[in-house]
């Protein structure tokens, strides 16, 4: 990586200074994966009475001010995914259909690259799943390799 | 895949995390297969929807009148607040747009997300009595099928103007002071759209000026308009496209009525916004210009 890559990249995850322009500049077809630092120190994790975990500002926002920049944890790239047109995901658990390219994109890419990034595992698991009932043992390994009932 | 009894993970899960924590937006940027700069636009119909998955964000709660707002830039989310916030404030953004009758707004929330809705519009609209929200949502019904009748790209008769300035007059009133003296007024947008846009298509500049600023009163923004001038309470008004389009309509307006210093300031409200709604400021002009007709 360039000095000057790293330059930007750490004012980007201290003061959230960001070249939006030129990173709109720089999308494609094929380029849809940027490559910056997250913005979070404005924000902090806290339990909220009755709506679970929330963000809250760690310090004065004003307004127009960035208050987060994040990186997706996971966004696919849609152009590997020509013909998903056709696709429909039926979900027996709660009848939900799905039949947009973006979100059945989305949950394979989800369910392949969970299968090879454990890190990213933990990340994920610790996301409300709602009224679904969890073993408490999502994301863990036997020999390395993440277990999925697909 | 591998299939086992054992499962550690289950894919269900992934799909229930996936539908509770999965973000979704039109790119509104005209992508092309070759490097040229893509061009920004905030009412583009070329639109191309967008799925992932943002860790952080997933955090934040929803409020109707939320003090952040989000954009895209391919996988980045970018957040800006809407208004002032404080120290130790909870964060809130929009999980989409609400809908402008309450309990419909409601069932989206507890249909997709499984809450109900304590924003200061909800709570608020929650004590208005069940009968005066059917009631509301009658006319309002009555109001869009008036409106129909009269297509925009065609000449509107005068008496379709007054039907529908009663009508509207008409559901104000139904809406009781002592809940909605200071809080946005949904069912009022659509009918308060329509006259400004109808009214704009006639040049008719003095009506334009006043309608936009009702769309903008509508969206929980309070007298926009004190000593002459434009005042937006942005801790207790939705920011959105809606109000964006409003403030281009009254700006114009107000260039037309000569009235330059309430010009200048709607522009530069119109700028800001721009800036929050969209991520940064770049393609203001365009979005200004490409709306213009």
């Amino acid at each position: 990586m360039l000095m000057c890559d790293q330059q930007a990249r750490i004012s980007e995850q201290q003061k959230g200074i960001y070249d939006f322009r030129a990173m709109g500049e720089s999308l494609t077809k094929n380029h849809v994966h940027l490559d910056h630092a997250d913005f979070l120190k404005n924000t902090t994790v806290r339990n909220t009475e009755r709506k679970g975990r929330g963000l809250f500002a760690a310090e004065l926002i004003k307004r127009g001010d960035l208050v987060l920049c994040e990186k997706a944890l996971h966004f696919p790239d849609l152009s590997k995914y020509e013909g998903f047109q056709q696709n429909i995901i039926y979900n027996f658990n709660n009848k939900t259909r799905t039949k947009s390219p973006a979100q059945s994109a989305l949950f394979l890419g989800l369910i392949h690259k969970l299968y090879n990034n454990t890190l990213l595992t933990k990340k994920f698991f610790q996301l409300d799943s709602g009224e679904y009932i969890r073993t408490g043992r999502e994301g863990e390994t036997v020999d390395g390799v993440p277990i999925i009932d697909v | 895949m591998i299939f086992h009894i054992h499962a550690h993970y289950s894919s269900f899960l992934v799909e229930a995390i996936r539908l509770r924590n999965g973000f979704s937006y039109y790119s509104d940027r005209q992508l092309s297969s070759s490097s040229t700069a893509p061009k920004k636009s905030i009412n583009s119909s070329e639109k191309e929807l967008c799925a992932g998955i943002w860790a952080r964000a997933s955090l934040l709660n929803h409020s109707c009148i939320a003090n952040c707002a989000r954009s895209f830039i391919g996988d980045v989310m970018i957040l800006r607040a809407t208004c002032d916030i404080p120290v130790g404030t909870e964060l809130t953004h929009q999980y989409t747009s609400p809908e402008a009758s309450f309990t419909a707004r409601q069932d989206v929330f507890s249909g997709n997300w499984k809450f109900e809705c304590e924003c200061a519009l909800c709570a608020a609209e929650r004590q208005s009595p069940s009968a005066k929200h059917e009631q509301r949502l009658e006319l309002v019904k009555q109001i869009r099928a008036t409106a129909t009748k009269h297509p925009q790209d065609q000449r509107i008769p005068d008496f379709a103007f007054r039907n529908i300035e009663r009508l509207l007059a008409e559901a104000e009133g139904l809406h009781e002071r002592s809940v909605y003296a200071s809080i946005p007024r949904l069912l009022l947008v659509h009918p308060t759209i329509w006259l400004t846009t109808a009214h704009r298509a006639k040049r008719n500049f003095s009506k334009t000026a006043k309608y936009a600023l009702e769309i903008i009163r509508n969206f929980g923004f309070v007298d926009p308009l004190r000593d002459g001038k434009l005042c937006l309470n942005y801790e207790e008004g939705i920011v959105n496209r809606e109000v964006f389009n409003a403030l281009q309509y009254a700006m114009e307006a107000f260039g037309g009525l000569g009235r330059g210093e309430l010009q200048k300031q709607c522009e530069r409200e119109a700028r800001k916004l721009f800036g929050i709604i969209t991520g940064d400021c770049e393609g203001f002009e365009e979005a200004i210009l490409g709306d213009g007709e």
